[in-house]
């Protein structure tokens, strides 16, 4: 056969005549993505992912998965403009593609912990496979699947037949099953010792993930912790009733075991410069919390009997005595403003918040509001503080009525103050719940760049800071936030550790690409045709006065029985093509974005029909594929185009669902499929 | 499943059909043509028994009629009011006259009017340039179209 | 003494009222005068034309309607033709035709394209009688030298196509005519398979010999009746006498051929879309290589002209290669056949030489602005080509020259345009008919020209932003490397040109939400002059929203929370109150 000669980017290559661009660059190393070309069919050229750029001519792209070689051609198959064409066209049929990648749920959970996974799991009984599965993205299942407010249950699309998923107290569920079975958490055993250390400042979930993360990885972690204990703001900011000491214990105690040292009481700039840690270890991570608070910027503020809210919290979690008298009012919309005023009610005071908006647009959860009212805690919305006095007994507080104005920057109706509203309340002690601030001045002498904030700046891919080979993660670089974010950005800033450590580019823990079908109103009704309503578990509690009078946990957790058949109700959204789409491989690869086009876009539509194949034309990125296989590999001719352009679709003739078709079932179309557009039916 | 055609009746027009324009692939589009110039629309079951007589699957006749902006699967109505829309038309402003025709008649482009008596229609080019901007209904032109003209037209045709 | 009668019933006389002039003389002509139809004279905007022949002296007479044919009729009666309406005593005709030359529109509007016999006493079918006495090489040598080039848009030159299907190897060959002419705007190859189509028959019976082919197909979009119906009628009359089918005219030459009436899928002006068409599939291009001179219909080589190519051709024989070439420009030879509409006062079918420029033809043969409004652009080539502006009339009609401006010398269509065309709105229309007609096949014309046309709805709806024309330049960029056929390539061209002329345009709708020529209909606000309105209630009586009132005799307002921007009002004002702001 002859031969033909022909340079792919500036490399010569020999090949068959006859043979395609594509072929012959596969043969030199290039990984030519290709949607539509698939093993079995002629060449069709409409996906166009494949293009590359042929000198001389027009200078147009050619799909290389037809084109064939000739002598002396010289193509580009990849960089530059070859890229750029191939980006854009990722960004186009992306733009058109109505899925999901991943579910809901886990695209929303800040630590992205594979949920459908693991209900899969519990509903199997596997609660231990369960523990594992979790752990590949955090350590704190017990602590995060008792405290966390559960953002990834907004966008459960169970919402939509009745209630959502029970998603976060599944994960204590687990947790507390496998402490059961085998007393404690069952790490994997970590990699051979690397020789490398790491420092690692705070040891709450940022950075206690952080070290579990580096100590599997091989790495000898050293954290640097100001309190007696560890758990940073889940055990000194969360009061046990909610997440019990034991608890915290078993968890954060079980990363020590894996050969993380843990020096206690030793705070940084108190007890050890900063820049010696650099000096002294290979990589440092910052995540010391953000354990300032805010100030209410009131007169009288520095009164005795006025605390703030993380002090009032911490001292109780410390075991101290704080004696509050027998009516705090607490100032604040927020979470720490919530557990203020309960543990005020535990510690034998009447409990008042003060939040100058309506409970519309107070931050705190909507169930530890309900259980906070639940416990006699009072709310005066629309309500705040002027000024503080020291009176014979005790404090009088000055208020002020506020009305909602225009919305401000957040989106959220900004308080005015009612003129001439003002009134005087007389109280025992005032704890200020506003928010929480970052206290970086021990960290000046490294030299890291903070932000207007007030924040650890960082690479917010990587987490590494303007120094290289420090690291930031947590409260300290994202300001107060809640601690599954804490505990993620420590697992994210352990894998850039580990590139830094390895002499890798630091890019950080990849990101997929990920579709979605939209916001939990957004998704068709269709989707839930046919789901039967089960009712969402609910979690016993202790009984009332012992609430109101202990630190006693107030949740008692699952039984296997129900938790099980709550795991059933998981509708396994996402698609089951999610770890082999090619779409989304080559999103990825290529950096797309899928929301650089507004505009129409085809909507979810399924065909569910036929017992070995679902068609779900959303999905469809019109390559053609599947009419062709059927056509052309079988014959049948089941599958038919539908319309033209834009609005060409791929599915059985004359709007007739597949299972009224001659289809067998083969699965050939299957096969051909980039995406989970044609899925067969295990 | 079971074959869509079925009774004789249909499969004798199909016959008649085949046999006046012929049975084979290149043959498509003519064949959907006489469907559709018998029955004004591709009628799904003439189509399966068209189907049936040369032993093209229907998923091609399916294919290519819905390719071509000819054929409809819908009956058209009685008298079918096409809009050009062609450059000169445009530039004349036929937007204007296809905003009145929608209003008039209530309904949008490629749609029929639920009594059956009208279906309208936006075409490319209807070739007659020089009379923008050009309506054409019941495949007469009218040249130099205005809205109240259109309106008046329309109300003719009504009657 | 003989008198003819000749009734224009091409399309656009008919829509006229030609045929109710036509059946008015059928009615009453009487048996000694010969009523006869022909076909578009090209002056359209005189339409509906009747020529009286008497004893072989033409009168030609213009904008004929049923009252005026009466006249005419008796006059022919009583020997005394009415002196008005005559078209070659007025002015305007005669610059109109005057710069033209007509070649390929030789025959349009002088015979009877329904009688064979017509066509043969001008010269028809002596094309073929002397190539049949040439060999194939040298009929394609001949048109080698005379240098025509497929005037379907690409510009290929027409004598080296048919080398290549001469040289290819097979023994079966197939001729199209691409007849599916589908650029809105553009109705030059209506008018010849309406007024001339055996000299379309003829070219292609010519190419058959000269690069032995034995079977062609014309394809004609179906929203053609009349040309299908003389193609058909002409068809039948060449296969009657013998110039096509079996054997033609004695010799061993064989050429059968065929009409395929489209159905209506204007990405089948793209060669291999036709032939997926005329195969009987989706109409959806493949990539070339093959070029269909190696692999076209049923796989085999298979040569593809247009209709004005084709009907070139036998004149070139006839005539010879120095009649043809000796219009040229630069690497341009012969002539030009343009549908010339929009705001000029006299439009049609117009056949030029290369190298007239685009002012000549706008303002000699247009007769400049129809509106008083200045001009502003021309549109050539369709929704591929691209809008050339006033400061560029000075470009001469020439493959090479035309493409330089960005534009395409395209097919035919040439619209003119003044100051009240938003050349972002033109943009806009270009491409939603480019993206209602992508065949969905590949992703960047599929989906690309999609988004292309949304940030363009957005910028004339006043909801763009900067951002959205910078991805709209990328887009055009990429959409027109990357796409798989013409269709997709070309169809950025319309923004790309106004981007470049233009942009002065884009960037007030963007920035300051401004429409400059008061079209785009978010970006306006109609409002009556105080000073000028005389109260006389005509606006708010045609309003059909009722958004303006005001008193008798007293000044009107418009609402313009209920303003539908239709400007109704403006066209019904007679005193020039009503204005776009």
């Amino acid at each position: 056969m002859n031969e033909v000669n022909l340079k792919i980017n500036g490399i010569d290559v020999t090949v068959p005549a006859g043979t395609t661009i594509l072929e012959a660059a596969r043969k030199c190393g290039f990984d030519i993505p290709t949607l539509c070309n698939a093993q079995g069919l002629q060449p069709f050229t409409s996906c166009f992912v494949c293009a590359v750029k042929v000198e001389g001519g027009k200078g147009n792209f050619v799909p290389s998965c037809a084109t064939k070689v000739r002598d002396g051609m010289v193509v580009t198959v990849e960089g530059g403009e070859v890229d750029k064409a191939r980006k854009m066209c990722i960004n186009l049929l992306v733009s058109d593609h109505c899925g999901d990648c991943m579910p809901p749920c886990q695209s929303e959970c800040p630590a992205n912990i594979p949920i459908k996974d693991f209900m899969a799991l519990v509903a199997e009984g596997k609660e231990l496979e369960a523990a594992d599965k979790i752990r590949e993205k955090t350590p704190f299942a017990g602590c995060l699947g008792r405290i966390c407010p559960r953002p990834c249950e907004d966008q459960c699309r169970r919402t939509r037949v009745e209630e959502p998923m029970s998603i976060c107290y599944m994960k204590r569920y687990i947790a507390d099953t496998e402490k059961k079975a085998k007393g404690a958490p069952q790490f994997p055993t970590p990699a051979a010792s690397t020789g490398k250390k790491v420092a690692i400042i705070g040891a709450g979930p940022a950075g206690m993930a952080a070290a579990y993360y580096l100590a599997l990885a091989g790495h000898k972690v050293t954290v640097f912790e100001s309190h007696a204990k560890s758990g940073g703001m889940l055990r000194y900011g969360i009061p046990y009733y909610r997440l019990p000491d034991s608890v915290l214990m078993d968890e954060f105690g079980a990363i020590e075991k894996l050969g993380v040292e843990v020096k206690y009481n030793t705070a940084i700039g108190r007890d050890i410069k900063a820049k010696e840690l650099e000096k002294d270890f290979d990589a440092l991570l910052i995540a010391a919390g953000a354990q300032g608070s805010s100030s209410m910027r009131i007169d009288g503020e520095k009164n005795p009997g006025i605390y703030a809210g993380i002090d009032v919290l911490g001292k109780v979690a410390e075991g101290q005595k704080v004696d509050l008298g027998t009516k705090t009012f607490i100032v604040g919309g927020g979470n720490t403003a919530i557990d203020a005023a309960r543990t005020a009610v535990r510690l034998g005071s009447k409990a008042i918040i003060l939040y100058r908006r309506t409970r519309a647009e107070m931050p705190a959860s909507d169930f530890e509001i309900e259980e906070a009212l639940a416990e006699g805690v009072e709310i005066q919305y629309l309500t705040a503080p002027l000024a503080a006095e020291k009176t014979g007994d005790g404090l009088a507080l000055k208020c002020i009525k506020m009305q909602l104005g225009e919305p401000d920057a957040s989106g959220r109706r900004s308080p005015v103050p009612v003129e001439g509203s003002e009134f005087t309340e007389s109280c025992t002690s005032i704890i200020a719940a506003i928010g929480q601030r970052v206290l970086a001045d021990c960290f000046a002498d490294l030299g890291v760049e903070l932000t207007k904030k007030g924040t650890l700046a960082v690479d917010p891919k990587t987490f590494m800071t303007t120094r290289p080979g420090i690291f930031a993660a947590g409260d300290c670089q994202s300001g107060a936030d809640i601690a599954v974010r804490a505990a993620a950005a420590g697992r994210k800033a352990a894998y850039s550790i580990n590139q830094y450590l390895a002499g890798e580019e630091v890019t950080g823990e990849p990101v997929l690409f990920n579709s979605s079908m939209g916001a939990l109103s957004e998704v068709p009704e269709s989707l839930f045709e046919g789901k039967e309503k089960a009712a969402r578990i609910t979690m016993p509690v202790i009984e009332m006065d012992k609430r109101k009078s202990s630190f006693q946990e107030i949740e008692t957790g699952f039984t296997s029985e129900k938790a099980r058949k709550e795991a059933m109700r998981c509708l396994k959204c996402g698609c089951e093509k999610e770890k082999d789409c090619k779409l989304r491989e080559y999103a990825t690869r290529y950096g797309a974005d899928a929301h650089l086009f507004k505009g129409e876009r085809r909507g979810y539509d399924r065909d569910d029909s036929h017992d070995d194949i679902r068609i779900e034309t959303g999905k469809c990125i019109s390559c053609g594929s599947c009419v062709r296989a059927c056509a052309e590999i079988k014959g049948l001719n089941i599958l038919s185009f539908d319309g033209r352009g834009f609005k060409t679709r791929m599915h059985a003739p004359f709007g007739h669902s597949l299972v009224d078709t001659k289809c067998d079932g083969c699965g050939e179309c299957v096969k051909v499929c980039p995406t989970g557009a044609i899925m067969g039916k295990k | 499943m079971e074959d869509r055609c079925c009774c004789n009746g249909v499969l004798k027009e199909a016959q008649e059909v085949v046999a006046d324009i012929g049975g084979t692939k290149d043959r498509i589009i003519p064949l959907l043509q006489e469907i559709q110039r018998r029955r004004g629309y591709l009628a799904e079951d003439l189509v399966n028994g068209v189907a049936e007589v040369t032993g093209i699957k229907p998923a091609e006749f399916f294919s290519v009629g819905t390719f071509y902006s000819q054929f409809r699967f819908t009956p058209l109505g009685k008298n079918i009011v096409k809009l050009c829309k062609g450059t000169a038309c445009f530039v004349a402003g036929a937007d204007s006259l296809i905003d009145a025709a929608e209003s008039h008649l209530g309904i949008k482009s490629g749609e029929t009017t639920p009594d059956g008596l009208f279906t309208l229609e936006i075409v490319s080019c209807l070739g007659c340039c020089s009379l923008a901007p050009v309506v054409m209904i019941n495949g007469k032109v009218y040249g130099k179209m205005t809205r109240a003209r259109l309106t008046q037209l329309l109300e003719e045709y009504r009657k | 003494m003989k008198t003819d009668i000749i009734v224009g019933l091409g399309s656009c006389g008919i829509a006229s009222g030609a045929q109710e002039v036509y059946d008015f003389f059928e009615k009453n002509i009487g048996s000694d005068i010969a009523l006869k139809k022909t076909s578009c004279i090209g002056i359209c905007f005189q339409e509906p034309i009747v020529e009286i022949v008497i004893d072989g002296v033409k009168t030609a007479f213009g904008k004929v309607d049923v009252p005026f044919a009466e006249k005419l009729l008796s006059g022919v009666k009583s020997g005394k033709l009415p002196e008005t309406n005559r078209i070659f005593d007025d002015e305007g005709t005669k610059s109109f035709v005057g710069p033209q030359v007509k070649i390929a529109l030789k025959n349009c509007g002088k015979i009877d394209p329904e009688n064979i016999e017509d066509y043969i006493a001008t010269g028809g079918y002596e094309g073929i009688k002397k190539a049949l006495t040439m060999t194939g090489d040298d009929v394609i040598n001949l048109l080698k030298e005379s240098g025509l080039k497929g005037r379907g848009g690409a510009g290929f030159l027409t004598g080296q196509k048919w080398a290549f299907l001469k040289g290819a190897k097979g023994d079966k060959k197939y001729l199209v005519c691409n007849a599916d002419e589908g650029d809105p705007g553009a109705f030059m190859d209506r008018a010849i398979l309406e007024g001339d189509p055996h000299s379309v028959i003829e070219g292609m019976l010519i190419a058959s010999y000269a690069t032995g082919a034995d079977e062609g197909y014309i394809y004609c979009r179906a929203e053609y009746p009349l040309a299908l119906k003389r193609l058909k009628i002409a068809i039948a009359a060449a296969e009657e006498r013998n110039l096509l089918g079996d054997n033609i005219l004695g010799t061993k030459h064989c050429f059968r051929l065929h009409v395929k009436e489209g159905a209506g899928a204007f990405v089948c002006g793209e060669e291999t879309a036709l032939i997926a068409s005329i195969e009987g599939k989706r109409g959806m291009p493949h990539l070339r290589p093959p070029f269909p001179a190696e692999s076209g219909v049923n796989s085999k080589p298979t040569n593809i002209n247009n209709v004005e190519t084709y009907a070139n051709v036998p004149r070139i024989l006839l005539s010879g290669a120095a009649s043809f070439n000796k219009y040229s420009y630069g690497q341009s030879f012969g002539t030009k056949v343009f549908a010339l509409a929009g705001k000029v006062k006299r439009v049609g079918l117009v056949e030029v030489p290369m190298g007239l420029t685009i002012r000549e033809i706008v303002e000699k043969i247009g007769g400049g602005s129809s509106t008083g409004l200045p001009l502003k652009a021309v549109q050539m080539g369709g929704p591929a080509g691209g809008c050339i502006p006033e400061s560029l009339f000075d470009t001469p009609i020439d493959y090479a020259s035309i493409g330089a401006t960005g534009a395409i010398m395209g097919s035919g269509g040439m619209i003119v345009m003044d100051s009240s065309s938003c050349m972002v709105d033109v943009a806009k229309y270009f491409l939603q008919f480019t993206q209602a007609e992508s065949c969905g096949k590949c992703t960047f014309c599929r989906i690309g020209t999609k988004r292309m046309m949304e940030i363009l709805e957005r910028i004339t709806q006043g909801e763009g932003t900067m951002e959205d024309l910078a991805l709209l330049e990328e887009l055009a960029d990429v959409v027109g490397k990357s796409s798989l056929c013409g269709l997709g390539q070309l169809a950025p061209n319309p923004v790309k040109t106004t981007l470049r002329y233009f942009r002065d345009e884009y960037i007030a709708h963007i920035k300051d939400k401004k429409c400059p020529a008061g079209v785009c209909k978010p970006l306006i606000t109609i409002d009556i002059e105080k000073d000028k309105c005389k109260g006389c209630t005509a606006c708010s009586k045609v309003c059909p929203v009722n958004a303006i009132t005001g008193a008798v005799k007293q000044p009107h307002v418009i609402d313009t929370a209920k303003c539908v921007r239709c400007k109704m009002c403006i066209e019904k004002c007679k005193f020039g109150a009503i204005r776009v702001i």
